[in-house]
This record gives C-alpha cells, structure tokens and sequence, in this order.
C-alpha cells in the first residue's frame, strides 16, 4: 500500500479545505457541553496535519494525537509536525479502543480508502466508548467499491464467479449489508450514501451493547450532517455526536442546524461541497456582494450562472489559492 | 384431607413458572425464535397444500417488530380451538397429537418459546374457516397464578384474521430490554431478512411470500455447475422401518461458485435448512479413521471453496429426520443420520480429489490459463432443485484436457516506488499486472 500523502497534495484540495472549515464550525458549537480548547482532537495528522493546524489556530485545542499508520514515514512525520502534538504510530483500529474516553473528543477518522470491515470496527470502537460531547467523524472514498473490479477482472477468467454484490457482501458479512443491494450502490454517490448508512448501523449497535451491558453508561448518537465532495475522487464523511439524556438540553443548545453550510430544509441531506471554477477576480466580485442583502440579486457578471451559485452559497469556506512561484 | 406423612416424605418437584420460562428461552438464539413462530406458519401453509393446494401461491406471512413490539401475521389456515388446546399451548406436544404431514415445527415448544423470549405480553388470534378464538397472557400476572391454564376466548374485535381471512396472528409487546434493543437494530433486520431467505429458501421458492418490516423476501437458489463432462453426484435413498414412516433422502454433491462463505454442506429437513454450509466434522470434514490413522476427508480449507454437498431429509412423520430440538444443526445419534452421512463421506470423495486436481492445474497454469479451470469455467449454474435423478459425479481428470503450451511462473520483487511509477503510467491496477505487461512488451521487442 503507498501512503496516501505520496500522491496527493492535501494543501491544495479545495473541497477538503471547505469541510475542515465547515467541521471547525461543528467543533465551536460544541462549547454547549463544555470549552472547546479543553477538548482533545484526535486525527491522522500525515505529514501534513493541516487539520491539527486549522484547529489548533482557528479553535485554541492544545491536546492533540495523530494516528499514524506509516511506520516507514516515522521520521518524516515527526520532521512536519507543527505544534506539541503526540504521535501514535500504529493502526487505528489497534489504538482507538485505548485512547483516554474520560475527555471529550473531537475524532477525525479521515481514511482515504473505500469503506473496509475495518472502518466498522474503528466506528464501533469510538461509540462503544466516547463520552457525551464527543463527536466522530469518519471520512471514506466512495468512488467505487474495489469489489467491482475485482469481480469484472475474474468474470473474464469464469463467467460463473461471484458478482460484486455477492463479494461486497462476503467482504462485511451479511447482516450489515441491506439486502436490496444493487451493483448501482457500489459506485458514485449511492456508494456514498450506503457506505454512511452501513457505518451509522454499526454505530447504534455500539450504543445498544453499550446500554445494555452498563445503562449508566447509555448514550445516543445523532447524525449533525454528513458530506459529499470531489477534489478528484469522490469521497463522502459522516459526522455524528454522542449525547446522553443528561447533556440532551446541551446538545440542543448547540443548534447545529443552524449552521450557515446546511441549507435550509435539508438537514437530512448530505451537504455537497461543490468546487467552483473561478479565476482570483471573479471570486473579488462575487465576494464584492456576500454576504447578499435580502431581497437582492447577485450580479454575476460572465460567470457561469451553476459556478456563481455554488460558490455564493459556501464562499466563506472556499480557499483563496495562488500559486506563488519565485 | 392431606396426609401428614405423605407431606413430609414428598418432595414438590414442579417447577416455578418464572424457572421454567428462564430455561425455556434461554436456549434459543432471538433469530431462530423468530424462525420458530415461521416455521409454524410453513406448517398452516403445509397442512392447506395436503388438502389440495397446488403450492404456496397466495400464502403469505407477514413479520415486522421494532423496539415496541413484534408481529406475526398469516393467511395460512390458522388453527382450532381443539388444536390449541392439544398442542399449540401445551409445553411439549401430546404423545397422540396430530401432526401436519411434513411438518417442520414438531416439538411443540417452537411458538411458547418464542412468545415468552420476546416479551411479557402476548396476543394470538386465530382463525379457521369454521372456529377462530384468541388468547391474551400478561405474563407477569399469569407467573403469579396457580396452574398452567391459559385463557381461551372467542375472537377479540379488531384481530387481523377471522372465519373468512383464516390464519394467526401474534402479537408480543412489553418486550424484554436486550430483546427491544436488539428489535430496533438495521442490522437486526437485515440479519432476519437474511435467515429466513436462506432457511425457508425452499418455501418461498414455492410461492410462500414472506416479509420482513415490510419487505419481501425473493426467492434463491442454490447454483451448481453442470456441464458435458462436468455433472453432480446424486443419490436417492430410502429408509424404512416398520410402523413407521419411511424418510426419504437425496444426496447432491457437486462443484459451485469459487465461494469461501457458501462451501460446504447443506442439510434440508422437510424443506427446512437445517445446516448451511457446514465445513464441520459434523458433516465429514477433517475425519480420520481411528484405526488406521488415515484420513478420510480433510478438514475444509480454500481449495475446496467450489464443493456444495446437499442432503434433504424428508419424511411424512417429522419426528424422523435428523434435527435437533431448535433445528439449528442434525442429530448426530439419530440412525437416519448416521446411515445417510456414510452415503455422503463415499460421495464426497471424488469432489475433493477434482478440487485437489483442479488446485495443482492452477497452480501450474495459473488461473488464467488452466486447462481444468477453463474447463469449470465453461459450466452452467443450474438451481439444485432441478437435479434428482441417480448418476455418479463426473469430472475430468488432469490430463485428460488439452494442454497449451508449457508454462513457468515467474516471481520477482522490485522497490515500491518503482513498480507504483509502472502501475500509474500503464494504468494497471496490481504489481502482478505490471509484471506481465512489462514482460508481454519486453517479449514483442525481441520475439522474431
């Protein structure tokens, strides 16, 4: 497996740039259940740990741990690590059941993989155990489900072998894959959509062992809103908080709806972060206008009337690059 | 008057209601409870057929539940008072009972069990086409009550069934907590849904129409491959015994779908998946003949990811094929079990040796060009079902298939880096296929 940061450069991903921002606004709201610099944030920090940087400037949080599973990049890592922040070498699944749940936490799972068996387990591991507050993030590629391949590839070899429904489901066992599975789910946004359901699954049946085994210990789990964007690959990300019945009133106070990136009326739809296409001086002359005064019109001037719309609504999260050469 | 003497002698042995419960339901999985209350309506729908029914067509069951509470519902004939009374409420079916031909719910806990697992509260309605009653138990208050008596009374208002709509209907509610907690899980559902698919395959497959939470549950078969020289061992046999019913037994063994999770043997007792790809010893993997230490069949591994073993079981007097109580796996004493698994040991042979054979071709060949897995290859999945007249398994032998020309395997190891910069430019997706495209283009340089 190549490290991921070997082939993409995740300073220069637009739509990735907006949800760090966006999820910045999840994480300030949370000073409903307590201060958010005392939370701890827990990452795959890369060598870039762009997160960490944004959190750490922007929000204040001083406790942070990157989950690193390049052991190779040992060094590396260490070398670009901007701030104090502690560094676990080794693979989430192996640490996250040992992180210290007594704190609030904001967990950023942000896999560059397709949903695996193994990202069940990671959400599983966090809502067996998160404390009220918490909030977990799971980022997954959902450009299409490898069994697709893997099945087209051996259907050359013998026409009779397994679909790639029936090795998506021999891959996560059958209970956890609906049972109307089509090929159509396995690829694009409806990959996306089953791959947020199946992790949502697996997360209240964390929470029902938990109850049952403790309910002192009982916590739910609500789904703040979720993500699509494509900064070249199609990637999807869930955002869920764990609450109990005691920090409810905390967790209405919170008011995440409110937020300015999920349209109204569509909280139940994934926020899709589109990636506008402008040059630097169409982008002064719409932000020139925002945020609009009721009742008025955008002029948009040549723009492409889809790219100006897209950029109006979540023009406060898009980045402003420039390639600086010397 | 009671006897003094007698009250000191005696020991009051009867069991508690709430002890009796407790070991009751404690024994069964949630899932096959659920299958229970199903197989129950299977055996209405079983009993309509021997009066003439063509097949199940028009039947159906409705399940649904949720963290409140969980459903029932069928068209399948219901059942009577003098039913109800003999069996469906009794713990432990009466020696003299009758029984649907074919049944699949023989033992008469199957419904009990399943009610006093889910919750605290339960409600059956029924309804033949000429009697139809209902019984509710608030299981608390009847745990307190003297005796093993339910109350039997004439068909509440409201019920789903009646004289004209003949079926049952159940309905628990106060569910048990881990049983609520589980009831609300997506997971749960699918897993039900899943089970009843695969268990009841044979039912549905003959028109009986199931539902889970609303959704309908299509039928699946279970695919073997046939070809010209590729064709499944099958047998038919018979067991009798006097004063008793005869059970009939079909064995099909035969190679499939390349599939870890579906290898392996399936055991159908009067329609009812019992066993579903079973690679225990239980079905022969892994024995060793004692004596002469020699094993007879090995123990499951990859390489026999093709073989599919079926055996159904089928008998008029339910109580003679091979179950356990919670028919979750076989009765390994039953005497109808240990003659027919002799059977299947001998027919399960000659599938190993092909599989074993068709292993080494790959390994020489590789899978792309293997004589013997073209050859698989070639085959049609055919529904098992189909397959019921006597023939001995059929299968080439290694040589007998027309080799290409002689392969070598090559296998060699270069730094990441650079088979990833060959891997993104060829656009390939392995490190096996950048081995042999390079290898293809390197060869069409310098082959004259």
């Amino acid at each position: 497996m190549v490290e991921s940061f070997r082939k993409i450069d995740y300073s220069i991903r637009p739509a990735k740039y907006a949800e760090r921002l966006m999820l910045c606004d999840v994480f300030r709201r949370l000073s409903a259940f307590e201060p958010v610099e005392s939370y701890k944030y827990v990452g795959f920090g890369s060598v870039w740990f762009s997160d960490f940087v944004l959190f750490h400037r922007a929000l204040g949080i001083r406790d942070m741990l990157s989950i690193e599973q390049s052991e190779a990049a040992r060094e590396r890592i260490n070398a670009n690590k901007p701030f104090s922040i502690d560094l676990k070498f080794g693979k989430s699944t192996a640490l996250l059941p040992d992180l210290d749940y007594s704190k609030r936490q904001f967990i950023w799972l942000d896999y560059d993989d397709p949903l695996g068996p193994e990202m069940l387990e990671d959400a599983a591991a966090v809502a067996a155990r998160a404390r009220s507050g918490s909030v977990l993030v799971i980022s997954v590629q959902c450009v299409r489900a490898p069994e697709i391949a893997i099945a087209d590839r051996e259907m050359k070899i013998d026409p009779n072998t397994q679909t790639a429904e029936q090795r998506f489901i021999t891959k996560f066992g059958s209970r956890r894959v609906p049972d109307t599975l089509s090929r159509e789910d396995l690829s694009g946004w409806t990959y996306g959509e089953l791959s947020r359901n199946m992790l949502l699954a697996e997360i209240d049946e964390a929470i029902s062992t938990r109850k049952l085994a403790d309910p002192s210990q009982a916590v739910f789990a609500k789904e703040i809103c979720s993500f699509e964007y494509e900064d070249g690959a199609k990637m999807t990300s869930l955002v869920v908080i764990f609450y109990n019945e005691e920090e409810r009133q905390k967790l209405e106070s919170c008011a995440f709806e409110q937020m300015d990136f999920i349209p109204a009326g569509e909280q139940d739809k994934p926020v899709y972060i589109p990636t506008p296409k402008l040059t630097l001086r169409e982008i002064r002359n719409l932000e020139g206008q925002l945020p609009l005064p009721p009742g008025s019109v955008l002029n948009i001037g040549h723009i492409p009337a889809s790219e100006a719309k897209s950029f109006a609504g979540m023009y406060r999260y898009f980045p402003n690059f420039a390639v600086v050469q010397n | 008057m009671v006897d003094e003497n007698a009250s000191k002698t005696e020991i009051d042995a009867e069991p508690t209601k709430a002890f009796f419960i407790d070991m009751l339901t404690r024994d069964i999985p949630l899932d096959q409870a659920i299958l229970d209350l199903v197989d129950n309506s299977v055996d209405g729908a079983k009993a309509l057929k021997a009066k003439g029914r063509p097949d199940f067509n028009g039947l159906w069951v409705q399940i649904s539940f949720d963290a409140e509470q969980f459903k029932i519902v069928d068209n399948c004939g219901g059942f009577d008072r003098d039913a109800a009374r003999s069996y469906a409420f009794r713990f432990g079916r009466p020696g003299g009972a009758k029984r649907t031909p074919h049944s699949i719910g023989q033992f008469g806990v199957g419904m009990k069990r399943a009610l006093f697992k889910f919750g605290t509260h339960f409600k059956v309605h029924s309804a033949t086409s000429n009697d139809s009653w209902s019984v509710e138990v608030p299981v608390s208050t009847w745990e307190q009550e003297k005796g093993w008596a339910f109350q039997l009374r004439d068909l509440q208002p409201g019920s789903l069934v009646s004289t004209d709509q003949p079926g049952t209907e159940i309905t628990v509610s106060e569910l048990r907590e881990e049983v609520s907690a589980k009831f609300a899980l997506k997971n749960f559902e699918t897993s039900i849904f899943n089970f009843i698919k695969s268990k009841h395959r044979q039912f549905i497959s003959e028109g009986l129409a199931i539902s889970v939470n609303g959704r309908h549950i299509d039928a699946t078969n279970l695919l073997l491959l046939v070809s010209d020289g590729l064709r499944p061992g099958i047998e038919n046999i018979r067991f009798s015994r006097p004063g008793r019913a005869d059970v009939t037994v079909r064995i099909i063994v035969a190679i499939g779908q390349s599939s870890p999770k579906q290898a392996g043997w399936y055991v159908v007792c009067n329609g009812r998946v019992v066993l579903e790809a079973d690679r225990s010893p239980v079905t022969g993997w892994g024995v060793i003949e004692d004596a002469a230490n020699r094993i007879i069949i090995p123990s499951y591994h990859n390489q026999f990811a093709r073989f599919r073993g079926l055996v159904f079981f089928d008998s008029e007097d339910s109580s003679r094929v091979p179950w356990n109580t919670t028919k979750t796996g076989v009765d390994e004493d039953s005497s109808v079990w240990v003659a027919a698994m002799k059977r299947m040991m001998e027919m399960m042979r000659p599938a190993i040796d092909f599989l074993n054979e068709l292993d080494a071709d790959i390994d020489e060949f590789s899978r792309e060009e293997s004589p013997l897995s073209n050859f698989v290859a070639k085959a049609e999945l055919v529904s098992a079902e189909t397959l019921t007249v006597k023939s001995a398994f059929v299968a080439p032998k290694r040589g007998d298939i027309v080799k290409g020309p002689k392969l070598v395997k090559i296998q060699y190891s270069r730094p990441l880096d650079d088979v990833v910069i060959l891997q993104e430019a060829l656009d390939l997706s392995s490190a096996k296929a950048v081995g042999e495209a390079t290898f293809d283009a390197a060869l069409k340089r310098q082959k004259r």
